[in-house]
């Protein structure tokens, strides 16, 4: 009985210290994700006073719907787009600002700069050089006689403006994770490297690189989510436009939630993107962790 | 041929310099020790042979050729770091062929050469383990073996014991010496405990503040250190010394403490009343027993500090003057504190050292 009630304090314990981080989990992420799932099954709009149950019917629409099938294909063009470029040139930033002799920390500050503007403020300041005519990027264009290019505003260009302006945004925020990750590794293993007369081809390909992989598969997971996730800009440049074209998955789900008035079916809509992310993040941790040497 | 030479070389950083000068010639086949106390700039000048830290000024010649503009690998050495500098993601495996594999070395070769290193070194089980899955002697093997795979004829170590615990330091102490004889390799070993460099060494450098002290045989510089800091630097316990005052005249000697008077005969040249150091190993102090005839000058009497008895020795502490005097004497000693002894020494294991200078009186070299 005693040993029992030794077990039991213990466990109690145990439960105390994780009550704080459990009731906000519980509040604010595990349940809505459930209510969702619910609405999801559920015809909640503005033709229906009161949501009622309809089983799937929300999904198979949705399957049936173009602009759905164009705004995930737009949001998978968009990850692919945004994370490996992002990724790569934060890691790039980061070996240059490492090695940085002089104006260590002017560079450090430039690459950083784009993160702490607000992404509504960069929305705004990127919609001005896109700005046909008039714009920072038309008065270069027109050097090449291409002055006359409408960025956001025609189907084929608009979202290779949008995710040249996301890797401009989140590039350096990435390259701290990277400079930190560089500060962690020794210096006596690059001295060692040099002794045996490795080029520094081979020093980032055998040494840097592997032992940046925890970095680089933390800074991906993030790249990939805020890829889903960003889409301050598109509320101030294009409303999605032209025809959807820049439109992405968490945009469309705002607005028919609040434009459309759709809760079941941006419920639904939600449930497919978190499934959708959860599935990448475990394809990286469960997939990629067994290769990644952490310290 | 792997003979180096270090001619007059400087290191500058900013304003300071931290090594001043330091020359020495280090033949084939030599086991080499620079030692120092943290700070003297030993590391700095294996690092300057080593082409990790950039020579100011002065000329470094490996097998007669200047070396000073060729890069690290360039420079036939290998180099065994103080914390290892393992790479943490490969394997033992990969981390000793990591070398061979950058030169592009043949693969049956590399095999051929790892097989033989992990046989000598014992660590041939541990081949596919990751670092950090070694206890800290098997990594230190392995830092040892990937700089002997590389077959270079020079090889430098930076305090690689500094991580290991005393047991395993003095076993790797002889286990290193034994590898450096049997490849015949110049080996350039940086270190701050003089026990290494005594044990080790076929010939020692001591450096203070980025300046030679001495370089010799570890015997000689142990016998006769060149100044009165090499003198408190080494031996364990380090020598004994207190301020004295040279008397000149009819009976040459040296007075201690206003007391006592040490007629000395052999030195010549130094004037009435210049202050001097008086230098004596704590093993040149012996008790002296009833009975046993002893010149008088060269006994004297103290008053028992502290005992620290070892088991097979027993250390003895007492003041000379104001000095904190330390005695090793064979066997177990039961004395007490506060008790009266007679000490004596042999007059011919005497060091007198200038009270200004520190330099030592009777040596003449360098």
């Amino acid at each position: 009985m005693g040993e029992l009630r030794a077990k039991w304090k213990v466990n109690m314990y145990a439960w105390l210290l994780l009550l704080p981080s459990l009731i906000f989990l519980l509040l604010f992420t595990f349940y809505p994700v459930i209510q969702t799932f619910i609405l999801s099954f559920h015809q909640a709009d503005l033709g229906s006073p009161e949501p009622f149950f309809n089983g799937i019917d929300n999904y198979k629409q949705m399957v049936e719907d173009e602009v759905f099938w164009k705004v995930l294909t737009n949001n998978i063009w968009f990850a692919i787009g945004t994370v490996p470029t992002s990724v790569a040139l934060a890691l790039g930033m980061a070996l240059f600002a490492n090695k940085a002799l002089r104006g260590k920390s002017f560079i450090r500050t430039a690459y950083f700069y784009p993160t702490v503007v607000p992404m509504i403020a960069v929305a705004n300041i990127w919609l001005f050089i896109y700005t046909p005519e008039y714009g920072a990027l038309s008065h270069v264009m027109e050097w090449f006689g291409k002055g006359d290019m409408n960025w956001l505003g025609d189907q084929k260009n608009v979202m290779w403006a949008m995710i040249f302006m996301v890797i401009w945004k989140e590039a350096g925020y990435f390259m701290i994770f990277y400079l930190a990750g560089l500060q962690n590794i020794s210096q006596e293993l690059y001295e060692s490297a040099s002794m045996e007369g490795a080029s520094s081809w081979t020093v980032f390909r055998r040494i840097t690189f592997p032992l940046l992989m925890p970095t680089t598969m933390f800074v991906s997971i993030i790249a990939f989510t805020n890829s889903f996730k960003l889409v301050d800009h598109l509320v101030i440049m294009t409303k999605g436009g032209p025809d959807n074209a820049s439109n992405l998955l968490l945009y469309y789900i705002y607005e028919t939630a609040f434009s459309f008035w759709d809760q079941g079916m941006a419920s639904a809509l939600t449930i497919v993107m978190v499934v959708l992310l959860l599935l990448v993040a475990a394809f990286q941790f469960f997939g990629m962790d067994k290769k990644i040497h952490y310290n | 041929m792997a003979e180096v030479e270090l001619r007059r070389i400087s290191k500058m950083y900013g304003g300071q310099k931290v090594v001043n000068e330091v020359s020495a010639r280090i033949l084939p086949g030599e086991f080499f020790v620079l030692v120092g106390p943290s700070g003297c700039g030993k590391s700095t000048t294996l690092r300057m042979i080593a082409g990790l830290e950039e020579i100011s000024t002065g000329e470094l010649l490996i097998g007669g050729k200047p070396m000073n503009q060729v890069p690290p690998s360039g420079r036939n050495i290998s180099m065994v770091f103080q914390n290892y500098a393992l790479y943490p993601h490969l394997t033992v495996k990969d981390n000793i062929l990591f070398g061979l594999q950058v030169r592009k070395v043949d693969k049956a070769e590399q095999g051929k050469r790892l097989e033989r290193v992990a046989e000598m070194l014992g660590i041939a089980h541990l081949l596919q383990r990751k670092p950090k899955e070694l206890s800290g002697g098997q990594r230190q093997r392995v830092a040892l073996g990937r700089a002997i795979v590389s077959q270079h004829p020079i090889c430098l170590m930076d305090e690689p014991l500094s991580n290991l615990d005393a047991k395993l330091r003095g076993h790797m102490r002889t286990e290193i010496r034994r590898l450096q004889q049997e490849l015949g390799i110049t080996m350039i070993y940086v270190t701050h405990d003089q026990v290494e460099a005594m044990t080790m060494a076929d010939r020692m450098m001591v450096l203070r503040d980025g300046e030679v002290q001495q370089v010799g045989k570890p015997l000689d510089v142990y016998n006769h250190p060149a100044n009165l800091f090499v003198a408190e630097f080494t031996g364990a316990p380090p020598m004994n010394t207190v301020p004295a005052i040279w008397r000149a005249g009819d009976q040459a000697g040296i007075e201690v403490a206003g007391q006592h008077f040490l007629p000395l005969p052999m030195f010549h040249g130094s004037k009435d009343q210049t202050p001097v150091v008086l230098g004596l190993r704590p093993e040149s102090l012996q008790p002296a027993l009833e009975g046993q005839s002893v010149d008088a000058s060269c006994q004297f009497p103290v008053t028992v500090q502290g005992v620290e008895i070892l088991g097979s020795e027993t250390i003895v502490e007492f003041t000379v003057g104001d000095k904190l005097w330390k005695a090793k004497w064979n066997g177990q000693w039961h004395c007490k504190r506060g008790e009266t002894m007679h000490v004596h020494f042999d007059p011919a294991q005497v060091n007198v050292f200038d009270g200004e200078t520190g330099k030592n009186l009777a040596v003449t070299t360098n």
